[in-house]
């Protein structure tokens, strides 16, 4: 979780994230960054998820449980 | 004619496959290339005009395995179709180094290798042509698209000077620039992940709707035959009147 919460932080371009964090909230979230998340994802845990996925999760938290990564 | 052949890579799919279908319907020689050995016999392994080649095309030594597989059963190119390739979209923060360099081997860097090897006098016959693949993503700004439009823009790069080389030999090259076409590629990327308002927004901006493997093929066919013989190093932009939106 904690290295999860790292690269989440990186691509908000916020110096840091809890779970419960809502990630579009981030100052300067952009449709770009929701891109970014779902390519993050994809890349990194290899979790393919639609745009339509995407719109139903809020949190960090969601995100990771996306990820499948362990709280 | 007999010892003739048309190679097309991304024979297994998509427009590649298309192409090799039209072509081996006129009973045409193909050198059909894709990485997968299975997919390809079970398309082509019965087909007397037709050779498969399981390559991938990211491998160093790629032409050499194409030429070999050229040589093993004709006795020279008379098409190059190269259709073979594939998108991985990230933005600019999240590209990886080794997908830019997959891109540009599997789009820029083999035709470029193969075109060298084409050039010499006894892998070409007569009034030999290459057609290359290209995408309006090399003109147009998606977000998301960087590395896949650089890999294109290599492709169109290439196209002239190589075009310039091949034409005292009597080969020529060409491109077809291509906008939103309805392949597996497309459907298994953007096609698969947006939401029905998002495709129906794309789609709004195709007057002659999106471009089917059979379309772009029509296309293909005209660069690849007789009736373009005085056309070389030349793109050709098919994208169902998108730039015109």
């Amino acid at each position: 979780m904690p290295q999860f919460l790292e690269k989440i932080a990186e691509v908000l371009e916020v110096p840091s994230v809890t779970p419960d964090f809502a990630f579009r909230s981030a100052p300067g979230w952009s449709s770009l960054m929701g891109f970014a998340l779902i390519i993050l994802l994809d890349q990194q845990y290899h979790v393919t998820l639609t745009v339509e996925d995407f719109m139903k999760l809020e949190t960090v938290a969601d995100l990771a449980r996306a990820a499948g990564v362990d709280a | 004619m007999s010892g003739v052949c048309t190679v097309v890579t991304g024979a297994t799919s998509g427009i590649g496959a298309a192409v090799a279908a039209r072509l081996l319907a006129r009973s045409e020689n193909v050198v059909a290339v894709a990485r997968r050995a299975d997919e390809l016999a079970r398309l082509y392994g019965a087909n007397p005009n037709a050779a498969c080649a399981a390559i991938d095309l990211e491998s160093p030594d790629a032409t050499a395995r194409v030429a070999a597989a050229v040589k093993a059963r004709f006795d020279a190119v008379r098409g190059f179709v190269h259709a073979a390739g594939f998108v991985a979209p990230a933005p600019l923060g999240l590209v990886q180094d080794e997908t830019v360099h997959r891109l540009f081997s599997v789009h820029a860097l083999f035709p470029l290798q193969f075109l060298g090897w084409l050039a010499k006098r006894p892998n070409h016959a007569d009034g030999a042509a290459a057609v290359l693949v290209s995408s309006l993503a090399a003109h147009e700004g998606d977000c998301g698209n960087a590395a896949y439009a650089a890999a294109k823009g290599a492709v169109e790069g290439l196209l002239r000077p190589a075009a310039a080389e091949l034409a005292p030999r009597g080969v020529r090259v060409n491109a077809v620039v291509l906008g939103v076409v309805d392949t597996p590629m497309a459907r298994n990327s953007w096609m698969a992940r947006c939401t029905p308002e998002q495709f129906d927004a794309r789609r709004a901006r195709y007057p002659l709707g999106f471009g089917t493997p059979d379309k772009v093929a029509d296309v293909i066919d005209f660069f690849l035959g007789e009736a373009s013989a005085w056309i070389t190093g030349q793109c050709l932009v098919a994208d169902g009147g998108h730039q015109l939106t």
